[in-house]
């Protein structure tokens, strides 16, 4: 994997809590290519959106134990000091947010933010980095960049603002961008709009992209690959068509079962029983054994390592070798 | 477009009336009629002008040592002026120093500079400032600190409170997520977000400080004696007050003018510096 930008390994993200340390993320490891759009996917509180915390460095230390490496251009980013990720921030990785209502500073213009960024780590003038501004305007489609730059955020819609956030975050022209839920918050259509601009962006900008998000959809129209995740641990990771084909994990399969389609028609959707349990009470063995409809003693008993199932990564212990010699 | 003063009548009164004072501030010694200390026993108690008795010599009456009223009340305010401007400069700066540092770092600085708060809290105001002028000494300059800093202490606790609230907004974590220093994200980026509150705990502390200077003026605690200040002139003309109810009015309404004066136009500001308020349909 010598053409990988980001390498995650064993990434684990401790808390403390009333109830001793609790691991929100445990032993997460993937791969992001030069060029790649990777996909995070999961429930609500899985991990999703602390692993790009973790990555660009935003957790807390006296709150956040964060250990495991990670390895953006060979360079592990856990091993940085405070000041050398400030200089990586927003110019090597940079970060676009689920609510683009309230991700820029209300209290200055479109133009002053976005001149702001350029300004911390390009090292040019005022005059040079208002052009740049009003050119970065242009590359995402806002019309009338001049008068959006004189503009505070009140007054654009919450599409126009997820768009001056992808600006800010690419102002600086950076190897790699991570998307936290970045349509969330918006409608069907400008959700379409946005995506689609992420896709000609980096074409452009030639960057990689994390795109996180709990709505697979989103994932099936960018990503390259997938890493699905359950309670802080990946528990499958594969190309994107693999995923939607022959999904491995039970977990990945109900996610996929949940969703609604086109082709048949149903009165209900199916779900995964239970919810993701707290960290600080994840059961033995395999996390997901206690809503797995095909749970078996040994999934309680003993944690499945990360298996290579026909070049898809899967940690169940049904693909296991294992799993025959216990049938009951 | 902003929204200019001349959309704001409160606005422009309050402005009026601060700059009023002001310029009775800086120009006392050419505009006032008398000297401010120049006594005269025969014509002491006179009343104002419009009432029996009074005459346009002196428009608003003499006091018990024939002192001119309206000199007394344009020299007065040099002081007034003054310790609640400069003293809210001190409050504001110890108020956003140790408040900012409580509420952006948390933990342990939280916790030491929350108690170091407490402790000073728990003093009652006056016997702090009377054991301060004790060691250090009269003067107005150390009325201006040690009031400054204590009101300052007291806003920490508020400032703290506004900037555990703007912390956590996104927008705050998207400037972190561009590689924006933590100085920078205090002072550009949550600073500017509670303005109002400042601006309106400026404003109040301004009208506060007035009647501080006032009542340690009162104990002996603060400007020299032959210094006229509306405050201790208050103090001096409670005592004549049944005899001739008038003679406290002045310097009262002094104080009440410049304190309604100073809101109005905090609250104008407040509006002005307001992105959201600011909306001109097009």
């Amino acid at each position: 994997m010598s053409d990988a930008l980001l390498q995650v390994k064993d990434l684990t993200v401790k808390f403390n809590t009333p109830h001793g340390k609790a691991a929100a993320i445990n032993r997460l490891s993937f791969d992001v290519r030069k060029g790649e759009i990777v996909g995070i996917v999961g429930e609500s509180g899985c991990g999703k959106s602390l692993t790009s915390r973790a990555i660009m460095g935003l957790l807390p230390p006296s709150v956040a134990e964060v250990s495991g490496s990670i390895l953006f251009d060979g360079d592990d980013l856990l091993r940085k000091s405070d000041k050398e990720m400030r200089k990586i921030r927003g110019n090597e990785i940079s970060m676009i947010f689920q609510e683009p209502m309230t991700s820029l500073n209300p209290v200055y213009t479109i133009g002053n933010q976005l001149m702001e960024t350029i300004l911390l780590h390009q090292g040019v003038s005022r005059k040079e980095a208002r052009e740049r501004a009003i050119d970065m305007l242009k590359l995402v489609h806002i019309p009338s960049p001049e008068k959006r730059m004189k503009q505070y955020p009140h007054e654009l819609s919450g599409g126009m603002r997820q768009r001056v956030m992808i600006a800010i975050a690419l102002s600086c022209n950076p190897k790699m961008l991570i998307a936290d839920e970045p349509t969330t918050a918006l409608d069907v259509t400008i959700q379409a709009e946005i995506i689609d601009l992420l896709l000609e962006l980096k074409e452009k900008l030639s960057m990689s992209i994390i795109m996180i998000s709990h709505d697979l959809g989103v994932i099936a129209e960018t990503a390259d690959r997938v890493v699905v995740m359950y309670a802080g641990q990946a528990v499958e990771s594969t190309d994107i068509d693999s995923i939607f084909e022959r999904p491995l994990h039970p977990y990945t399969q109900g996610l996929l079962k949940a969703r609604p389609t086109l082709e048949e028609k149903k009165e209900r959707l199916e779900t995964i029983e239970g919810s993701v349990p707290n960290s600080h009470e994840l059961p033995a063995g395999c996390k997901f054994h206690t809503r797995c409809p095909f749970g078996r003693p040994i999934c309680a008993a003993r944690e499945p390592g990360l298996l290579e199932v026909n070049g898809q990564g899967v940690k169940c212990w049904m693909h296991a070798k294992e799993w025959n010699d216990h049938d009951e | 477009m902003r929204r200019s003063l001349r959309t704001s009548a409160t606005g422009t009164v309050g402005l009026v009336i601060v700059l009023a004072v002001l310029f009775c501030a800086i120009t006392a010694d050419w505009i006032s009629p008398y000297d401010p200390l120049e006594q005269n026993i025969e014509r002491k108690l006179q009343p104002p002008a419009w009432l029996k008795g009074g005459s346009w010599d002196h428009p608003l009456g003499t006091d018990q040592l024939g002192r001119d009223i309206l000199s007394r009340i344009i020299h007065g305010s040099r002081v007034s002026m003054l310790i609640s401007v400069a003293g809210t400069a001190v409050a504001i700066a110890v108020g956003v120093l140790l408040g900012s540092v409580s509420g952006y770092y948390g933990g342990k600085a939280d916790a030491v500079i929350m108690r170091f708060v407490d402790v000073i809290l728990s003093f009652p105001f006056i016997l702090l400032a009377i054991f301060v002028v004790a060691v250090i000494g009269p003067g107005i300059l150390n009325i201006i600190l040690i009031a400054g800093f204590t009101s300052g202490v007291n806003m920490a606790r508020i400032i703290r409170g506004e900037i555990l609230g703007v912390k956590e907004m996104e927008y705050i974590e998207a400037i972190r997520s561009v590689g924006a220093r933590d100085g920078t994200i205090i002072l550009k980026h949550i600073l500017p977000n509670i303005f109002n509150v400042l601006i309106v705990m400026a404003t109040l502390e301004m009208a506060q400080l007035i009647l501080v200077e006032s009542s340690l003026s009162f104990l002996g605690l603060g400007v020299p004696a032959e210094v006229p200040t509306w405050g201790k002139m208050l103090s001096e003309f409670r005592t004549l007050i049944l005899s001739d109810p008038w003679i406290a009015v002045f310097p009262g309404l002094a104080i009440t003018l410049t304190v309604l004066g100073i809101n109005l136009f905090g609250d104008w500001l407040r509006d002005y510096l307001d992105p959201k308020l600011n909306q001109t349909i097009k």
